[in-house]
């Protein structure tokens, strides 16, 4: 197995472990009529940790797996957080991106970036409707949490991409 | 050159993410359907096992009840056992008149229903979707668009079924639309999902009620039942609370808000009513079950 | 080495220095940023104002709702007309783009696979697909209300190249049930969405087909438009058609009924979804409503008494002028116009003759009712007195001039009789010579005076004022020659050219009841309406109780129409006394000669409170001796006193004593 496919597959599997755990979350947060939106993190680990290959197939597969759960259109979330993962990873260069709280911060802006794209997304494809105070709510509840995960799912990813000796080379880290 | 090397380089991402997402324009419908099924399936399990867990968990929380918590617990239940029974009793006799009834006028036998409980193994609700995932699937006969109810009343209906799971798409989701009535009256109107807002109940709104509807002052609200004619869901079962109402743009009818019931948000069972084929007959729900 | 070459500690990061590839790449990027900037500050401050108004035409639809019509009710707050609902399907084409297209494609290569010789033109293949298209849709509903629709291609060619951007009308009057169905089984984002709008209905349209000509019925149409001050009138703009009134009181008080327009301006998504809640709402006001003076109850029992024949009932109340009854038969359901009348429905209507309302439009000569305008023209002109006898008593004819008359009353020679027993006997022989006496122009002044020469004014639009009152004048001008002897007779019995329409006789007979000669028809209701107060007739006490007696006489044992009183039939009204005439005359329909029987009356005759007037029409082959007011209108008349007595019995045992009895009105009012 190459190193990109190993990188691949742990990000996958570190994807999965994510989408899990929201799912729990939602589960629990569902009495309170709030929703976690995982793609700040999903975006931002792939975007920070992998190359570009490893990446996007990881987002992609994540976001499709997001999708097959979900009543939208196969794809939509997937192309909204390949999106937001492409952009992210065209700037990683000009990011201090070993740096925990450029971690967090990034992860955060990609939360808010990608729930804005999803929410445009369904608005323009006449796919649902929703208030703007409960979108508001939703993202600011994910923002915090993603905030607070971050730092784990970063190293989670982190230590899986170590343990299939697929992290990044350090010579990836400035040219990808 | 170089430049022009160093631009492209740059925008090989963003020209990667265009043949990707035009590739994925030309992919076959039915590639989509088994990629999207396929990948439900493989989380389902995931899904199950974080429901069982939770059950599990439950369980031994129970466990950890004293025998006096217990031996209360079975008083009441026993209690409570006796009214259901009285009541059972008294459904019975009241169908037995319907039928008979029915047979005098030479109506149709009404449809009988099969009650399949099933448990929620993940709630999923977004600003824009409410559902479900419930542990019974094709292998418990559970069929596309049932109704599926609780104590509480409709909790909403089947919108994908899978091999061992299905899915309900809640009756605060703004995709599904129900004919229902206000109590006490015959007039269908049509109830569709609304707002969720955050902390609170869903909610809902009903379209096409009659302009003369008046709200009792300062009552609660009026209670919406399923109207029993649109096909779906058979009739009298509690929706939700009317609280509101105005008139509508048309000028010929009004519209209302409704409040969901909370328990909806933390519904661990529910009921899938499944259409039985056979001529009608008393189904009561078996013991333990539970029916509104 | 390169700094890539060399490994850097962790945490460490270079940046390339500065070469001019880069200084150049850095100066297109400007370039670039300043255009952007330059082109975003130009569309956003000097263009802005063109963006916004084009995003509002893009992104807003703007929908126009007409009011609900105002409701009709009778006297006594029962709905006559209202508004129901109307559920219907609409498809959104304009969400089928994709769907066409495809359909286009599979419809073209069947056709060239097929390699005939007519291969079909693009519009039509464009056609073909767009009917398939919208067929399947079809189906899909069938599928979901068990039936089979087939569509309409026409229409639907026509709708495409009329309004395309407009939601098409898959189906319409859906029952409720087809309404529950669909709401429960359609997806809420599909093209086709369940519609309501609201037509006319008629509650008791079935029971009152004979008012139908009074209560009118509406049709659809294009609306003058939104009020000047409903905002968006630049938006595109979807506006729901009208209903009008065309006829009766729907026409008459159109304005009144017709609600006020409201609408929304609904956000849409670029796929055309609309986004609620609407942006604005004007919420539309229902028409104001309108309380008849109509007796649904007495309504009813008058047109059960007149049948299927061609005829009519008035009855007014004599102190008012409110019409209770106004019946004409043959009538047709106003249910068959809801939404819109279909062709054979209006042929068959039209086959029956029944869009002609005979009591208002209906012109007859009054036959012997008029006889009792002859009494007070003679009794008034002093021509002859309550209890003079006449010169030649009735022996069954009398000569004038060189032809003989007969009496065609009773077939018996009536004798020497005074005016009351004339009246009571409706003597032939008695009025010819009391009309000679009196002389025709004064007869005629005395018609006039009574208003029997011009249609009373009444809520109603109607046809051309066909009334008409001869005299020796009127007849020389025009041009037929002088005035003889056998026409004062003619006219002394309601014959010739004497023509009065039952409501104005049933307001002649109001009239005479208070001793009035002019009584104002209304047909809207007013529970404190005062007493009407006209011209006094003129008589004296003994002239007026003299033709009160004769009247009254009519409807007693010995007159022409004893059974409306009569105790031995199941019919009999007790304690009721009826004041009344019969009349019946021949006259020509169309060239076909008929019978027009006539019953006018007041009651109670102590104390009048109602007048009716019934006139029936024969038939050509029902012409003959029998076909009288007295066998063949009286009964007519006395079937609506029997409601309106009991009712009055009704309410004065529910009122409590010392209370004026009123109607009640609808809540609302």
């Amino acid at each position: 197995m190459s190193r990109a496919q190993r990188q691949t597959f742990a990000l996958l599997l570190g994807n999965a472990i994510l989408c899990l755990v929201v799912a729990q979350a939602n589960h629990g947060l569902a009495g309170w009529q709030l929703h976690l939106w995982p793609g700040g993190l999903l975006v931002a680990t792939a975007a920070l940790q992998a190359g570009p290959g490893a990446g996007t197939t990881a987002v992609f597969v994540a976001g499709l797996a997001l999708d097959a759960v979900a009543p939208v259109p196969f794809g939509t979330q997937a192309f909204v957080l390949l999106t937001g993962h492409t952009a992210l990873f065209s700037l990683r260069r000009r990011l201090a991106h070993k740096a925990t709280p450029v971690r967090v911060a990034v992860a955060g802006l990609a939360c808010g970036v990608t729930l804005l794209a999803f929410m445009i997304a369904v608005a323009v494809a006449g796919l649902g409707r929703a208030g703007v105070g409960r979108v508001l709510a939703d993202f600011v509840v994910s923002l915090g949490v993603t905030a607070l995960v971050a730092p784990w799912f970063f190293a989670l990813q982190g230590r899986l991409l170590d343990l299939a000796q697929a992290g990044l080379r350090a010579e990836e880290q400035w040219l990808d | 050159m170089r430049l022009l090397n160093q631009i492209s380089g740059q925008a090989r991402p963003f020209f990667t993410l265009g043949v990707v997402a035009l590739a994925w324009l030309v992919v076959p419908a039915f590639v989509k359907r088994f990629a999207r099924t396929a990948l439900f399936e493989a989380q389902a399990p995931a899904l199950v096992t974080a429901g069982k867990v939770r059950q599990l968990q439950e369980y031994w929380a129970l466990r950890s009840r004293s025998v006096n918590e217990l031996i209360a617990a079975g008083s009441d239940t026993a209690t409570a056992l006796a009214g259901y029974e009285l009541g059972v009793a008294r459904l019975e006799q009241v169908m037995d008149e319907n039928r008979r009834y029915r047979e005098l006028l030479n109506l149709r036998p009404l449809p009988g229903w099969r009650y399949q409980h099933a448990g929620v193994m993940t709630r999923d609700f977004s600003a824009w979707w409410q559902q479900l995932v419930i542990d019974k699937g094709s292998d418990y006969g559970i069929p596309l668009n049932a109704p599926v109810v609780s104590a509480d009343g409709v909790v909403g209906r089947v919108t994908e079924v899978h091999a061992h799971t299905a899915v309900v798409a809640l009756v605060g989701d703004p995709g599904v639309r129900l004919s229902v009535v206000v109590e006490g009256d015959l007039w269908p109107v049509s109830y569709t999902g609304g707002d969720n807002p955050a902390f609170g109940p869903a909610r809902g709104t009903v379209e096409y009620l009659r302009s003369d509807l008046t709200m009792e002052a300062g009552g609660r609200g009026r209670r919406l039942l399923t109207s029993g004619k649109g096909g779906v869901f058979p009739a009298g079962l509690p929706v939700g609370l009317l609280t509101r109402v105005e008139p509508s743009a048309d000028g010929i009818f009004q519209n209302g808000e409704v409040l969901l019931p909370s328990g909806l948000s933390t519904l661990d069972n529910v009921t899938v009513l499944v259409r039985d084929p056979a001529p009608a007959v008393p189904m009561l729900p078996a013991a333990g079950g539970s029916l509104p | 080495m390169s700094p890539a070459a060399q490994p850097l500690p962790e945490g460490v990061q270079t940046h390339p220095g500065s070469d001019r590839g880069i200084g150049l790449f850095y100066t297109l990027v400007g370039v670039l940023l300043l255009t952007l900037v330059g082109g975003l500050a130009r569309q956003q401050l000097l263009q802005a104002d063109m963006h916004y108004e084009r995003e509002q035409r893009q992104g807003l639809r703007r929908v126009i709702v007409p009011g609900p019509r105002g409701r009709i009710f009778d006297r006594e707050g029962r709905l006559l007309a209202g508004s129901r609902p109307r559920f219907a399907v609409t498809l959104a084409l304009d969400e089928l783009g994709a769907e066409f297209r495809a359909e286009y494609r599979v419809v073209r290569d069947n056709y060239r696979a097929a390699a005939g010789k007519d291969q079909p033109t693009t519009a039509q293949l464009e056609q073909i697909a767009r009917t398939s298209v919208v067929q399947r849709r079809l189906d899909s509903l069938d599928g979901i209300l068990g039936r089979h629709t087939q569509l309409d291609q026409a229409a639907l060619q026509r709708h495409f190249s009329e309004q395309p951007l407009l939601p098409y009308l898959l189906l319409n009057d859906l029952t409720p049930e087809d309404y529950a169905r669909l709401v429960e089984q359609l997806p809420v984002n599909s093209p086709m969405q369940v519609f309501a709008s609201s037509v006319r209905e008629y509650p008791l349209g079935a029971l009152m087909m004979g008012a139908a000509h009074t209560l009118g019925y509406v049709g659809s149409g294009e609306s003058a438009g939104p009020p000047e001050d409903f905002p968006g009138n630049n938006l595109d703009t979807f506006q729901l058609k009208d209903w009008f009134g065309r006829t009766g009181l729907e026409q008459r008080f159109d304005q009144q009924l017709r609600g006020g327009e409201g609408g929304a301006i609904f956000r849409v998504t670029p796929a055309g979804y609309r986004i609620n809640p609407p942006k604005v709402k004007i919420t539309p006001s229902r028409g104001r409503d309108l309380v008849t003076s109509l007796d649904a109850d007495m309504q009813a029992a008058a047109e059960t008494a007149l049948g299927d024949q061609s005829a009519s009932a008035v009855a007014l109340d004599v102190r008012t002028g409110e019409v209770f009854v106004l019946a004409s038969t043959p009538g047709y359901n106003l249910q068959d116009f809801t939404p819109r009348a279909t062709q054979a429905a209006v042929d068959d209507i039209n086959a029956r003759g029944a869009f002609f309302n005979r009591a208002l439009d209906g012109y007859y000569p009054p036959g012997s009712t008029f006889k009792l305008l002859i009494s007070i023209a003679g009794l008034r002109t002093g021509a002859f007195t309550p209890d003079q006898v006449m010169d030649t008593p009735c022996d069954g004819r009398i000569r004038i001039g060189n032809s003989w008359r007969t009496c065609f009353n009773g077939n018996e020679s009536h004798g020497a009789i005074s005016l009351s027993a004339a009246i009571a006997e409706s003597c032939d022989i008695y009025f010819y010579q009391a009309g000679l006496l009196t002389n025709p122009d004064a007869i005629a002044a005395e018609a006039r005076r009574f208003h029997l020469a011009a249609r009373p004014s009444l809520e109603l639009p109607a046809l051309k004022d066909r009334s008409f009152i001869p005299d020796p004048a009127w007849k020389k001008n025009s041009g037929r020659g002088a005035w003889f002897d056998g026409d004062t007779v003619n006219m002394s019995i309601g014959q010739g050219d004497v023509q009065v329409s039952p409501l104005m006789m049933a307001c002649f007979a109001a009239s005479l009841a208070r001793d009035e000669v002019f009584t104002q028809p209304t047909l809207l209701h007013d529970p404190g309406a005062p007493t009407q107060h006209h011209e006094r007739t003129g008589l004296t006490r003994v002239q007026r109780d003299a033709l009160l007696a004769g009247m009254e006489g009519c409807t007693t044992t010995g007159g022409t129409a004893p059974n409306v009183t009569n105790p031995k039939l199941p019919s009999y009204i007790p304690g009721l006394r009826i004041a009344g005439k019969t009349g019946t005359a021949q006259y020509a329909d169309h060239g076909a000669k008929k019978n027009i029987a006539w019953f006018i009356c007041f009651a109670p005759a102590e104390a009048p409170r109602i007048a009716v007037a019934v006139a029936v029409e024969s038939d050509e082959l029902g012409r003959n001796e029998s076909f009288v007011g007295g066998t063949n209108a009286a009964p007519i008349a006395q079937k609506i006193l029997k409601v309106w007595s009991d009712k009055q019995a009704r309410a004065a045992a529910t009122a409590p004593a010392g209370q004026t009895i009123s109607f009640p009105l609808p809540s609302g009012q």
